[in-house]
């Protein structure tokens, strides 16, 4: 386990979740990850403020329904930025012994759990935002069109790119059908 | 015809032309039925002859898609090599052992002409999935001849002998079991009530009023109990006749669709036909079969008919005729041909096992889920309704209450060494029988507040599609979670 350290940070186990296992090798998403997702989420909230504003600047005067409307969309732009706040706090991921787990959510909380020997073959996904910092979404699939596909996103580049190895060698190592 | 290649019966181009016709033409239809009604002589005229060459349009494109598609048995090489596209060339190519299923089917007019529909699914997706519109029965022939010895060949190169289906290779045609009509028609008067009531009563919602008011007829001088009496009366006559309207309805959906339905065993592959106006036949591989599905509703238990379900690894992507492609089903099979089906498939999980149920919090969610959308309903009619939209939601509602107490005593998951049992389902109850090596992984989802309760939602996917039961004791499952755990990651035996 000793040449896992490196990859990852051993975390103490805080009784969160129902699949987790604390003796092995745990990643939470690099801190850089939320300003990926804030940016996004800004970027958002500024279209839809500008498109506003350009309604307003367009009438002849000024409504109390500008007003309330405002004010809503303020409420949801920050519990909205509360819970995205939350859910990047949420992400959890373990390299297990012999699987790949990944916990996230906020009120309803995920946990996933593919093991190695039924990964079908493992993406890294680097969005324009993500590269400033160098970030990736690394996800593993298995077979099927729907369900038992993890993603997780927020791992820095090399870190990804070494789960991915670790992943593929785990894979490899595993005898072939009848062999 | 270049190197082998073929193209399809001509009879295609016709089909291509109707197919084309209705995927361009569907949009224009309110076009075409006001022009119907509401031109003059003259412009009908004009319509027609601008009509008339918008009709050879698709037929160009029916016999260019006709001209250009070209396929190719190889049996050299083992593959069977799909050429298409006019403008794009592509070409598809399936190997012999990756066929999942062979699908066949046939209308009267097909029959007539000697030709079928062909298409040879693969465990990748529907994208991936060969189709031939009409292609003579000959070639047919010729088709499930080869691949359905590949079918069984490929099976014994890759799983493990266990996993064997356990019946003799002989090249004769062995008769598993037939539907009689009789069965068909107890499973046909017996199925989908649920849902075609529930739209029905929301048909009667929305049009009952009207017809209603001819029961009303001077209300204002009779007691108030003939009145509820009579609202009453006009709710329940009505939901009577268009409840009678629904078995009637599903009772001949059922025998056209599943006439004649016959499963056999040849070269060791399944083979199963049905149909009265469009027979269909699928010819899988047992060994392959994800998991399966047995579905009763509680009056069918009590005629002793069953709904078995079975899922494949195929694109889960819904095809023309709105179903999963590699879903299967079998309807009205007695308790003796599930089990048939079921040992040939190898999916008989055994030994001992413990029985979970769900938490009683999801029978009050889920009750107060149903009461919620009833008393809106309610509301939504109230204004005009009155007393009988009252009436008959309490009624609704107290008879949706005692199907979801009923279906909650039933639910449950039966946890064996080798795989696990869901049983769950508010009217079509179903067992889902997994085995442990079909599983690719597993989910368990729990809200928030659930946390210090330790319930859980357990979830699992296959290659086939995923399902679930929520509102399991965490407590309770973890020991059989982590043995499963254990087992699916040593587990050397193939999922496909």
């Amino acid at each position: 386990m000793d040449s896992l350290n490196q990859l990852g940070n051993q975390e103490q186990q805080n009784e969160s979740n129902f699949l987790g296992d604390s003796t092995q090798l745990v990643l939470t998403v690099d801190p850089n990850y939320s300003k990926v997702v804030y940016l996004r989420w800004g970027l958002v909230v500024l279209a839809v403020a500008l498109c506003f504003a350009v309604y307003v600047f367009l009438q002849a005067q000024w409504q109390a329904i500008y007003t309330y409307s405002g004010l809503v969309f303020s409420v949801i732009v920050v519990l909205y930025t509360i819970y995205l706040k939350l859910k990047i706090k949420s992400y959890r991921y373990e390299l297990q012994e012999d699987a790949i787990y990944v916990k996230q959510g906020v009120l309803v909380i995920t946990e996933q759990y593919i093991p190695f020997n039924r990964v079908q073959h493992v993406v890294i996904n680097q969005g324009a935002f993500s590269r400033i910092w160098n970030l990736a979404q690394l996800e593993v699939f298995a077979a099927g069109n729907q369900g038992g596909d993890l993603y997780m996103p927020g791992l820095q580049l090399t870190q990804a790119e070494s789960w991915k190895e670790m992943a593929i060698d785990q894979i490899k190592n595993r005898p072939l059908l009848n062999e | 015809m270049n190197n082998g290649f073929k193209r399809q019966h001509p009879f295609g181009i016709l089909l291509n032309w109707v197919e084309m016709l209705w995927k361009f033409g569907k949009a224009q239809v309110p076009l075409l039925a006001i022009i119907l009604v509401k031109a003059d002589a003259n412009q009908r005229l004009w319509s027609l002859l601008v009509l008339l060459p918008l009709l050879l349009l698709p037929f160009i494109a029916g016999f260019l898609h006709y001209w250009f598609n070209q396929y190719k048995i190889d049996e050299l090489t083992r593959r069977i090599i799909l050429k298409e596209g006019v403008l794009s060339r592509s070409v598809k190519e399936i190997r012999f052992e990756r066929v999942q299923q062979i699908v066949t089917s046939q209308t009267p007019i097909q029959k007539l002409l000697g030709v079928r529909r062909l298409k040879l699914e693969s465990a990748g997706g529907s994208s991936n999935d060969i189709e031939l519109k009409s292609v003579d029965e000959a070639t047919i022939a010729q088709f499930q001849l080869i691949l359905s010895s590949y079918l069984h060949s490929d099976a014994s190169a890759l799983e493990s002998p266990e996993s064997e289906p356990n019946f003799t290779t002989n090249d004769s045609e062995q008769t598993v079991f037939q539907i009689e009509t009789a069965q068909l028609v107890r499973f046909g008067a017996t199925a989908y009530y649920l849902q075609s009531v529930g739209i029905l009563i929301a048909y009667l919602l929305g049009f009952g009023y009207e017809v209603e008011q001819l029961f009303q007829v001077r209300l204002e001088d009779t007691p108030w109990f003939d009145w509820v009496f009579n609202s009453v009366f006009a709710g329940l006559l009505f939901t009577t006749v268009l409840f009678i309207g629904a078995v009637v309805f599903n009772l001949v959906r059922t025998v056209v669709r599943f006439y004649n339905l016959r499963v056999f065993i040849r070269d060791t592959s399944l083979w199963i036909t049905h149909g009265l106006w469009n027979n269909r036949n699928f010819i899988l591989r047992p060994s392959r079969v994800q998991y399966l599905s047995v579905r009763q509703n509680p009056i069918q238990k009590l005629l002793g008919v069953f709904h078995l379900i079975i899922y494949q690894a195929t694109g889960s992507e819904t095809s023309d005729e709105g179903e999963k492609s590699g879903v299967i089903h079998l309807v009205g099979l007695n308790k003796e041909q599930v089990n048939q089906i079921v040992s040939i498939i190898d999916l008989k999980i055994e030994g001992d096992f413990e029985r979970l149920r769900p938490n009683w919090r999801r029978l009050l969610i889920r009750g107060f889920g149903l009461l919620a959308a009833v008393a809106i309903a309610a509301l939504i009619v109230n204004y005009k309704w009155g007393a009988t939209a009252v009436i008959l939601s309490i009624m609704l509602g107290v008879l949706l209450m005692i199907l979801q107490y009923s279906s909650h005593q039933k639910m449950g998951i039966e946890c064996y060494h080798e795989g696990f049992c869901i049983q769950k389902g508010l009217w079509e109850r179903d067992r889902i029988w997994v085995p442990l090596h079909r599983v690719q992984s597993f989910k368990l989802r729990h809200y928030l507040w659930h946390r210090k309760l330790g319930i859980v939602a357990f979830g699992f996917s296959t290659a086939a599609g995923s399902e679930g039961l929520s509102y399991l004791k965490w407590s309770e499952l973890k020991p059989y979670f982590s043995l499963w755990k254990a087992r699916l990651s040593t587990e050397n035996r193939n999922w496909m």
